[in-house]
């Protein structure tokens, strides 16, 4: 068993020249025995936040504190430890060794840590067995199919008895036959007493939770418009904010930057009066992908995304997403405003 | 983490196969390189050593006795012989000849002098006109004739080991024979081989010492040789390369492998130790199959190949070092090899 405290977690990485923080500010604690749920969709931050659990990634800023092991300040020696024997991790592609058997598979992380072959071989096959697969042990991971190189995979990251469990996407690539095998090995495992944490975007697994965590960023309902008056070189809000309001300036100019992975920010234009500007993170929910400043003393008028689709309509919506950021269509929206 | 490398290269083993066929074959050339040219050193050793003289005596100019173009009269034999601190001198010749459309040594010696062959060979030497001695390496047997400057001579013996100028075989005939065949019956001498040390010397006469007399027929032969110790030294680089790609190949391949077993907490040393067995073992399969082949293909090259045992035992101890450095690019590769790749969807 074991627990997990995580707080103010910043995970950045740079991803095209740009700096990106998929987990910004994140406080979350797991408890003993429990398995949570790490919900939300592709890039969200759900593969990131298990990695950083399994000490592969280093964040930022922010602390995750497993059985009163600080994971971020890991390195040498204790960190191969921790990877070894506080943490078993189910990749979502398998990653099983083609070139060994299911038993030579389960038994790597026991040779790494260098457990005697014979030993290692042995509690692979029993650890086989426990996931239904001992007829399979010398089998290769191309003979196995899906559901059985997953269940491969979740004994390797049994073999050494972590009291942590990380399970990225573990239905991923299953069919809904294979997928019911896995449920019930990871319900089992975590009715043992094991804490599990599992990566999924899949709302089947749901009901296998003891404790659900959306890391999407929330869609706020925002309703009616807003003004808001800033001054010059003022922020309206900040990349990997979450979106609220689509902006139209009435006044002044705002300036939308981005911020790059060498901590400098690259302007990527200027919005005049008359124009509108992010509207895609509150219409798809998605966090901002830059930051707007004043430029000068700014006027702006805020509209809910609904509010904003009414004004726009849904045929010419796609046509304006299409188009981006500055061109003359937002002078109608503006006008319909 | 050795069994990873092991099943490894037991999955790629068509691959493996390959690459330990082809290191051994440049390997095996290498080996056949330093057999020829072990030889080549061996043979002026063998052909010097052969007169059993302490010194020599020779007309002025750079030449030795087995590269003499200058001649001297036959009287200066009894000449050299009656120097204080001589106590033996016998006079010998060298010249050259085509048989068989080869470029082959004549010697001639005096018989029951310095440069009778002592060695082991089968028949009997020379005692008179119309018999020569004969290498091996010229595929007569005894009783059969060997034609040297339009005159018949049988072969009454052959010997092995007989060849110099590079493995070209030599043919073995009493002094006066070659006199008679080479010089129209002229009394000249090449050289004359002594027993002990003149004090002084006549003008217009020369002293060498044997290794002097092995300096000078090596001469001849430097750039070859020279030739043959760079061709060795690109095979070794070839044989590493051939092990260094099919290494890093392997390591490019592995990357995904690599990021799991660091994700799962296997070593930055374990899999460098890993990687660094499948080279070893590479290499040395390598240098195993090329002692093989090496033993095999001698025997087909149309010079000897003395390949010395040493060169074996240097072959397998290189095929380590060639092997650890080989996989040394593999090696930075997985270890730069970011963990995190394991995670993701492909």
């Amino acid at each position: 068993m074991a627990t997990v405290t995580i707080r103010d977690l910043l995970i950045e990485y740079s991803s095209g020249g740009y700096a990106v923080r998929p987990i910004d500010g994140l406080d979350l604690d797991v408890g003993d025995g429990e398995l949570v749920l790490l919900l939300g969709a592709s890039g969200c931050g759900k593969t990131t936040l298990l990695s950083a659990l399994a000490a592969i990634l280093t964040p930022a800023r922010g602390s995750i504190n497993v059985d009163g092991t600080e994971v971020t300040s890991l390195s040498g020696v204790a960190l191969t430890e921790y990877r070894r024997h506080q943490v078993g991790v189910v990749f979502q592609a398998f990653n099983l060794i083609g070139a060994l058997t299911a038993a030579e598979n389960v038994a790597l992380p026991m040779l790494g840590a260098g457990v005697k072959r014979r030993t290692a071989i042995d509690r692979a096959n029993t650890l086989l067995e426990r996931v239904n697969l001992g007829d399979r042990a010398d089998h290769h991971p191309g003979d196995l199919s899906g559901g059985q190189q997953q269940r491969v995979a979740i004994a390797r990251a049994l073999a050494l008895e972590p009291p942590l469990l990380l399970a990225d996407e573990p239905t991923a690539h299953l069919d809904y036959i294979q997928v019911e095998g896995v449920l019930r090995l990871l319900r089992s495992l975590a009715s043992e007493g094991r804490t599990i944490v599992v990566a999924t975007h899949d709302e089947r697994l749901l009901p296998l939770a003891d404790r659900v965590v959306e890391l999407s960023p929330h869609a706020h309902e925002t309703v009616g418009t807003r003004t808001v008056t800033l001054t010059d070189g003022e922020a309206l809000f900040r990349q990997g904010d979450e979106g609220d309001f689509v902006y139209v300036v009435e006044s002044g100019a705002i300036a939308l930057t981005r911020e790059c992975d060498d901590s400098t920010s690259e302007l990527i234009t200027t919005i005049a009066p008359g124009r509108y500007f992010g509207e895609l993170a509150p219409l798809f929910g998605l966090r901002r992908s830059a930051t707007a400043r004043a430029s000068g003393n700014t006027t702006v008028s805020g509209y809910s995304a609904s509010e904003f689709r009414s004004m726009v309509g849904h045929d010419k919506l796609s046509q304006l997403i299409g188009e981006g950021v500055g061109t003359g269509s937002q002078r109608s929206v503006h006008q319909l405003s | 983490m050795w069994l990873v490398s092991f099943r490894d290269l037991q999955w790629r083993r068509r691959r493996f196969v390959i690459a330990v066929i082809s290191a051994s074959l440049v390997f095996s050339l290498t080996l056949i390189l330093d057999g020829i040219t072990a030889h080549v050193s061996n043979e002026v050793a063998e052909v010097v050593g052969g007169f059993r003289a302490d010194g020599w005596v020779v007309a002025p100019g750079k030449a030795g006795p087995f590269t003499a173009t200058k001649l001297l009269p036959a009287s200066v034999v009894d000449d050299v012989g009656r120097l204080p601190g001589v106590d033996r001198a016998d006079p010998m010749i060298a010249a050259r000849e085509t048989v068989h459309d080869k470029w082959i040594n004549v010697l001639g010696y005096d018989i029951g002098g310095l440069g009778e062959p002592r060695g082991q060979h089968v028949g009997r030497l020379p005692r008179g006109p119309g018999e020569a001695l004969v290498d091996e390496m010229l595929g007569f047997r005894v009783g059969e004739t060997i034609v040297l400057g339009g005159n018949d001579f049988v072969v009454v013996g052959t010997a092995n080991g007989l060849s110099y100028n590079f493995g070209a075989p030599t043919v073995l005939l009493p002094i006066a024979e070659v006199q008679r065949v080479f010089l129209t019956g002229q009394a000249l001498v090449g050289a004359v081989a002594i027993k002990g040390r003149p004090a002084a010397l006549p003008s217009g006469l020369r002293f060498m010492t044997n290794a002097q007399v092995a300096a000078d027929l090596h001469l001849g032969m430097d750039d070859s040789l020279q030739t043959v110790v760079i061709l060795n030294a690109l095979l070794w680089i070839i044989a590493a390369a051939i092990i260094a790609s099919i290494v890093y190949l392997s390591a490019l391949e592995r990357v995904r492998d690599f990021a799991v077993m660091k994700a799962i907490g296997v070593s930055d040393r374990s899999i460098m130790a890993g990687l660094a067995f499948s080279s070893l073992l590479l290499a040395v399969l390598a240098g195993i199959g090329a002692t093989v082949l090496a033993f095999a293909l001698g025997p087909t090259f149309p010079m000897p190949v003395d390949t010395p045992i040493g060169s074996y035992v240097t072959l397998l101890g290189v095929s380590v070092a060639v092997g650890l450095l080989a996989s040394v690019a593999g090696l930075r590769r997985a270890v730069r090899v970011d963990p995190a790749l394991a995670f993701g969807g492909n």
